[in-house]
């Protein structure tokens, strides 16, 4: 994880050195294309099991550092004992987890993004919010990783009650229907890192992509769609529909925006 | 010139038999005497010494036979089915008895391993693509025609079998999938849990049939996992694996709990890296299990010495037992059913050691080698790399385009040079094996982009 931030103007870092506060990185110089491949081998860091994971890094407020001389300089002296419970998969610039870092303060989440330049903008508008806002966002950040691989090398059997997809990309091709961040087979794989119980929130503005989502869930055993009634009540729903800067944009181009969650059933046996 | 290794040996559960593949062949020798008696391939007349080839017991269906390497074996438990899948991806059913073929199927991409159930009613197959079939045995008698190879659109990504028209929703559906490729499968001896690795270094442990339940995972590898295999003892609860991280990992499965890691580089005497962070690039490629003695023999890349393992179910360890030198560098193993240990070779040159029969003591029988050593396989005028394991290494590149390069690259250098010898695959140069990190500069064009 690159925690530099970027070259700043000099008005602007002389402006940041009177008032202590950061102003927010701008998406523009973060810009990356639009698909990376997912069957490739990118330069990764990931642990070879959830409990070999380092989270000081990502979460300095709840972890101490697994390297002794680094624990050693850390303000904690010991971990918050929270583990992580929710993730963003495919987070983009990070809109959501914004949001709910302020709505569930009790609650460690992270986003995971394959795009290098993605992840580091988020980062360092985290970086800044927790600058700017002293005890708030240190539940909350990002990740650069391709959750379709390794997901189990961070989060145990179980571990999250939520996992978000929100906007993914639609890989409209029907030969690249297998890039797709929702298929049947992957879906075994987000019920296992899910507890029962736990919700999977989808939404899209393809609405081709939508239907396979919920075609692929929907005969899924492991998975019970949500009736829009109960969903009024779930306080993550508004933010999934707003709060990305994906779903921003299909509200400004007054485009449809299709919801559907679902719930983690218990195991079969 | 150099005689194909036998790339596969499988013994008959019920039988005094082992099943070679060598190329496009099967051939069944026994293991009292050492003949061949059943062959899809006509035996070679070599320098006999006096040997007379036997006739055969019954000839093998050899109209269906195509060119294509054979890539997996697997066995019924009964032994009467014997499977095997091809490079063309095509997959047959064997009758045993009479070497029939009963059924070709083209499966959808190519296995990486087989395994029947234990009622031998269905096939598993693990694939290229990560995905694993269960798939019905009495399969029909037809060979599909196989794709022709896309020309215009290789590059994209996506790559070899997904047709532009082809729905995945329709046809067979896989019970489970990783995003990367299948390296190897194991069925639980009560059939109830499918153990399956790829080359992300994990290990799932699943339900079986119902895929999606997935109990638990086994980490701990640092390279691409070539073998998992549960081990013998009362409680069916240990698992072995092989990996190319030099180790071979013990694993109370169901718990996803490694109790031993063994080091092989080790156990085997061989120089230790240079450096600390180099990675080892040492690659335990297969594992032949002995049900009766408890023993584990464990088949290195491109070596010439087979470790041969002790299992104690009672401490849930294991520990050398011996070495074994082989000629040439040890290919494939398993032990027959009265204990007897038969090891494969890649052989340059003649083919005195392409086959290494060892007795329950592991003293070489070179009479039950020399049968197949003298009319088994056949001359070829240079090897291919029977391993393998390269795409299973780690690049920034899409595993799937690995393949693709490599032959590539394989073509230019016999245009270039016809009496060309195979290339050496490994690399002097250790530190290549790494993943190149992007530069900072480069971050703005990462290497990885593809759209
Ligand atoms: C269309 S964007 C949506 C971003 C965000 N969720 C939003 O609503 O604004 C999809 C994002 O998923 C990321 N992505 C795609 N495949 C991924 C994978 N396997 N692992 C992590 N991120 C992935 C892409 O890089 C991209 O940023």
């Amino acid at each position: 994880m690159e925690n530099t931030p970027v070259q700043k103007r000099p008005a602007e870092a002389a402006a940041e050195e009177s008032t202590g506060v950061v102003r927010l990185p701008q998406k523009k110089f973060f810009r990356q294309r639009a698909h990376s491949n997912i069957f490739s081998d990118h330069h990764l860091d990931y642990p070879v099991s959830p409990d070999r994971m380092d989270w000081s890094k990502n979460y300095p407020k709840h972890f101490v550092p697994k390297d002794p001389e680094a624990a050693a300089a850390s303000s904690l002296t010991q971990d918050s004992g929270k583990k992580i419970e929710f993730a963003d998969i495919g987070c983009g610039y990070g809109g959501l987890l914004v949001a709910l870092a302020t709505v569930y303060p009790e609650t460690l989440m992270l986003g995971m993004e394959i795009r290098v330049k993605v992840e580091e903008y988020v980062n360092q508008k985290i970086l800044a919010l927790r600058n700017n806002h002293p005890g708030s966002y240190d539940n909350v950040s990002i990740l650069r990783m391709n959750a379709m691989k390794f997901l189990p090398n961070f989060f145990e059997k179980h571990q999250l009650s939520k996992l978000f997809f929100l906007f993914p990309d639609p890989h409209f091709k029907k030969r690249k229907h297998k890039a797709r961040i929702i298929t049947s087979t992957l879906l075994a794989e987000y019920a296992y890192v899910l507890r029962p119980g736990g919700i999977i929130y989808t939404i899209s503005d393809v609405k081709d992509l939508h239907l396979w989502m919920v075609k692929h869930l929907d005969a899924h055993p492991l998975f019970v769609r949500i009736p829009d009634e109960e969903l009024v009540d779930d306080p993550a729903v508004e933010h999934v529909r707003n709060a990305t800067e994906e779903g921003q944009k299909v509200e400004r181009n007054k485009g449809d925006k299709y919801l559907a969650c679902y719930r983690r059933v218990t195991d079969e046996e | 010139m150099p005689v194909l290794p036998f790339s596969h040996i499988l013994h008959h559960p019920t039988k005094d038999q082992v099943i070679l593949a060598y190329g496009e062949h099967i051939q069944v020798v026994d293991t009292k005497t050492g003949v061949i008696v059943s062959s899809t391939a006509d035996l070679e007349e070599r320098e006999a010494g006096g040997l007379q080839v036997q006739p055969l017991t019954n000839t093998p269906d050899v109209e269906k036979q195509n060119k294509a390497r054979v890539q997996q074996i697997a066995i019924s438990n009964d032994g009467a089915f014997l499977a095997t899948a091809a490079d063309d991806k095509v997959m047959k059913i064997w009758n045993t008895e009479s070497w029939k073929c009963l059924g070709t199927r083209t499966l959808v991409r190519r296995s990486n391993a087989l395994q029947f159930t234990n009622d031998g009613s269905h096939v598993v197959t693990a694939d290229k693509f990560g995905d694993i079939y269960n798939m019905e045995r009495d399969i029909p008698d037809v060979v599909e025609p196989v794709k022709a190879e896309k020309t215009t659109e290789k590059t994209d990504g996506e790559g070899e079998g997904e047709g532009e028209g082809e729905d995945e929703d329709e046809g067979e559906q896989p019970i489970l999938g990783h995003v990367s490729m299948a390296t190897d499968l194991e069925l639980t001896k009560d059939n109830k849990y499918i153990i399956t690795a790829d080359r992300d270094e994990h290990i799932r442990v699943s339900q079986f049939p119902k895929g999606h339940n997935i109990e638990t995972y086994c980490l701990g590898h640092t390279g691409f996992v070539t073998e998992v295999r549960v081990l013998p003892g009362a409680s069916n609860q240990y698992l072995i694996s092989g990996a190319g991280d030099a180790t071979v990992r013990v694993w109370e499965f169901l718990k996803g709990k490694e109790v031993q890691t063994f080091n092989v580089r080790e156990a085997l005497g061989l120089s230790p890296l240079d450096s600390e962070s180099e990675e080892d690039e040492l690659t335990v490629y297969s594992l032949a299990i002995s049900e009766s003695k408890n023993h584990i023999a464990v088949v290195i890349e491109k070596e010439s010495k087979v470790l041969i393992l002790q299992w104690d179910p009672a401490t849930a360890k294991v520990e050398v037992f011996k070495i074994l030198e082989v000629q040439g560098h040890a290919l494939a193993a398993d032990y027959d059913r009265s204990g007897k240990l038969w090891v494969s070779s890649v052989i340059e040159e003649g083919t005195t050691g392409l086959l290494s029969v060892y007795d329950e003591e592991y003293n070489l029988q070179e009479d039950l080698a020399k049968y197949a050593n003298t009319f088994g396989s056949k001359t070829v005028d240079s090897l291919p790399d029977l391993y393998s394991t390269e795409e299973l290494r780690k690049r920034t590149t899409d595993w799937r385009d690995l393949k693709k390069a490599r032959e590539e690259k394989e073509a230019a250098r016999r245009a270039n040079d016809p009496d060309a010898a195979p290339t050496k695959k490994r690399r002097t140069n250790k530190n290549s094996r790494k993943i190149p990190e992007p530069a900072p500069a480069a971050s703005t064009a990462d290497a990885t982009m593809q759209e």
